[in-house]
């Protein structure tokens, strides 16, 4: 299966004199079990990409071709919000799988051992309200996982976290990415964690966003934080953030 | 990571907390009924308007194992919560609906904005006169002012849900029932128990005061002839029970909301 991305731009209206351009022909490919990560400026409509792909709003113009698949499975992973308040830990990972008709044992089961996996057992009946930041999103990825999408969809999962979380958080989504294997597609700001998770990163520019570059970052798998202090890591780094430099000086210059 | 005070903490809502602001409170009731009594006893009030306490109490329990008032409580409660059911119940429906969605919400909001201000009792003419001088006209009554307040909770509480949510679910695929018995009902349902708080306060009110002002049964008209009469021991006792039934039900709401909202931040400790 390959996902590819053909010529897709997204204009919001205001009203009708005032236009906001948010995506200008984006064009990529994203292989099987590929993951790859978005950055850029923000506002450069990374996820507007993300909704586009998830198919809660509509593009201008250009499409989305799923190739090998038929009806494909795109599930979302969001920055906050993303778990039903009035749902316990339990009710929410197995929301995907009661939606899609599997019975009540089943569903348990497996919510279950993927929760032991994640160390998240003991939190069955909690609301999330009682659970830290951290552990919100920890719930809200093994939900996305366990319904075993074609594609993860992951807006900013860790934007709302402390650092120290995020860090943490990040090397779980590697371990749990190299046993599942997912095609993922990763928007963040953070370069350093792009870096680290994907295997591919989107460049893109300041609004309207365009693709700017697509990096291929060499690294091997498995990886953990270690990779960070791979000098390869360090170029990459330098690289990207050449590229964005000028479109946030811009941005700041204007405003 | 360490997450150890994240535990499941048993919430009943039952175990009220006597501390010392409580036992002021009592001191300050008590204090004002032993003023009343020391009164009315050594005739620094007229005992005829306010006789003591301990009297009222007396003759209120007295009747009430005569069965004095249960007639005119049954029916002063079946008229209440026949309206509450009528008129809450198509206040809630309607009300969701109007929250669910936005063209109906903005239809109607102007009708509704309308309507909402104009004192409820005043309608009790036009009810006669429409529906005629029978049971039907009170419960219109009833029904009317118990719609209004549900209506409003129900329709804020699905316009106030973060539409994040219907983004998650919609994501997993959920249809229009999934999203409606998973997000819509739940996320309302706190604005909803406000909604039954206020529908059976309106209730109430317009029992009691269409009681007053007609007819010949129910708490309010055994009020209102105490009143005519001057027997002001049973307009004590039905005030008495009058307040018994608001406080035991907005006992009860809160008994609910404990109960069907552990998730919700006003059931979260401290």
């Amino acid at each position: 299966m390959t996902i590819i991305f053909n010529n897709i731009s997204k204009k919001f209206a205001k009203n009708t004199e005032h236009e906001v351009e948010a995506l200008d022909r984006i064009d990529f490919t994203i292989e099987e079990n590929e993951f790859v990560a978005i950055v850029g400026p923000s506002g450069c409509g990374k996820t507007t990409l993300l909704r586009i792909a998830a198919g809660s709003i509509k593009q201008d113009t250009g499409q989305i071709i799923y190739r090998g698949i038929k009806n494909p499975k795109a599930v979302m992973v969001f920055q906050d919000k993303g778990l039903l308040p009035w749902l316990t830990v339990l009710d929410n990972i197995c929301l995907g799988l009661e939606l899609q008709g599997i019975p009540k044992n089943a569903r348990e089961k497996r919510a279950l051992d993927f929760m032991n996996l994640v160390k998240l057992s003991g939190f069955e009946k909690n609301y999330p309200h009682e659970l830290s930041g951290g552990m919100q999103q920890r719930v809200a990825l093994v939900r996305a996982f366990l319904t075993n999408p074609d594609v993860l969809l992951m807006d900013e999962p860790f934007g709302a976290l402390d650092a120290q979380t995020r860090t943490i958080l990040q090397e779980e989504l590697l371990n749990l990415w190299s046993r599942e294997r997912n095609t993922v597609l990763f928007v963040t700001h953070d370069i350093d964690e792009a870096i680290l998770l994907s295997d591919r990163i989107i460049v893109l520019s300041d609004r309207p966003g365009k693709i700017q570059q697509v990096i291929t970052v060499p690294m091997s798998r498995p990886r953990d934080l270690k990779a960070k202090d791979d000098p390869r890591f360090l170029e990459i780094r330098s690289q990207i953030w050449n590229l964005l430099e000028q479109e946030i000086r811009k941005e700041l210059d204007l405003m | 990571m360490e997450f150890t005070g994240a535990g499941n903490t048993q919430r009943t809502g039952l175990d009220v907390k006597y501390n010392r602001e409580h036992l002021v409170t009592f001191a300050l009731v008590f204090g004002f009924l032993a003023i009343w009594e020391y009164c009315a006893r050594a005739g620094k009030i007229s005992a005829l308007i306010f006789p003591a306490p301990t009297f009222i109490i007396q003759s209120f329990f007295t009747d009430l194992v005569h069965g004095v008032y249960t007639k005119d409580t049954l029916i002063s409660l079946s008229r209440m919560f026949t309206g509450i059911i009528i008129g809450g119940g198509t206040g809630l429906v309607l009300g969701l609906i109007m929250g669910w969605s936005k063209p109906v919400r903005k239809t109607l909001d102007p009708i509704i904005s309308a309507l909402l201000p104009i004192p409820k009792l005043t309608l009790l003419p036009m009810a006669l006169i429409i529906f005629g001088l029978g049971e039907t006209s009170r419960t219109v009554m009833v029904s009317i002012s118990a719609f209004f307040p549900m209506l409003i909770n129900a329709m804020v509480g699905v316009a106030q849900i973060n539409p994040t949510y219907y983004e998650v679910i919609e994501n997993y695929g959920a249809s229009r029932f999934d999203v409606f018995r998973k997000v819509v009902l739940p996320g309302s349902l706190p604005f909803v128990l406000s909604g039954c708080r206020l529908s059976f306060q309106a209730a109430l009110m317009i029992t009691i005061g269409v009681e007053m002002m007609w007819g010949n049964n129910g708490l309010g008209s055994v009020l209102w002839l105490a009143w005519e009469t001057m027997r002001m021991t049973n307009l004590y006792a039905v005030l008495i029970i009058i307040s018994t039934i608001g406080v035991g039900f907005n006992w009860l709401l809160g008994y609910l909301q404990v109960v069907l909202l552990p998730w919700h931040h006003e059931n979260r400790p401290a």
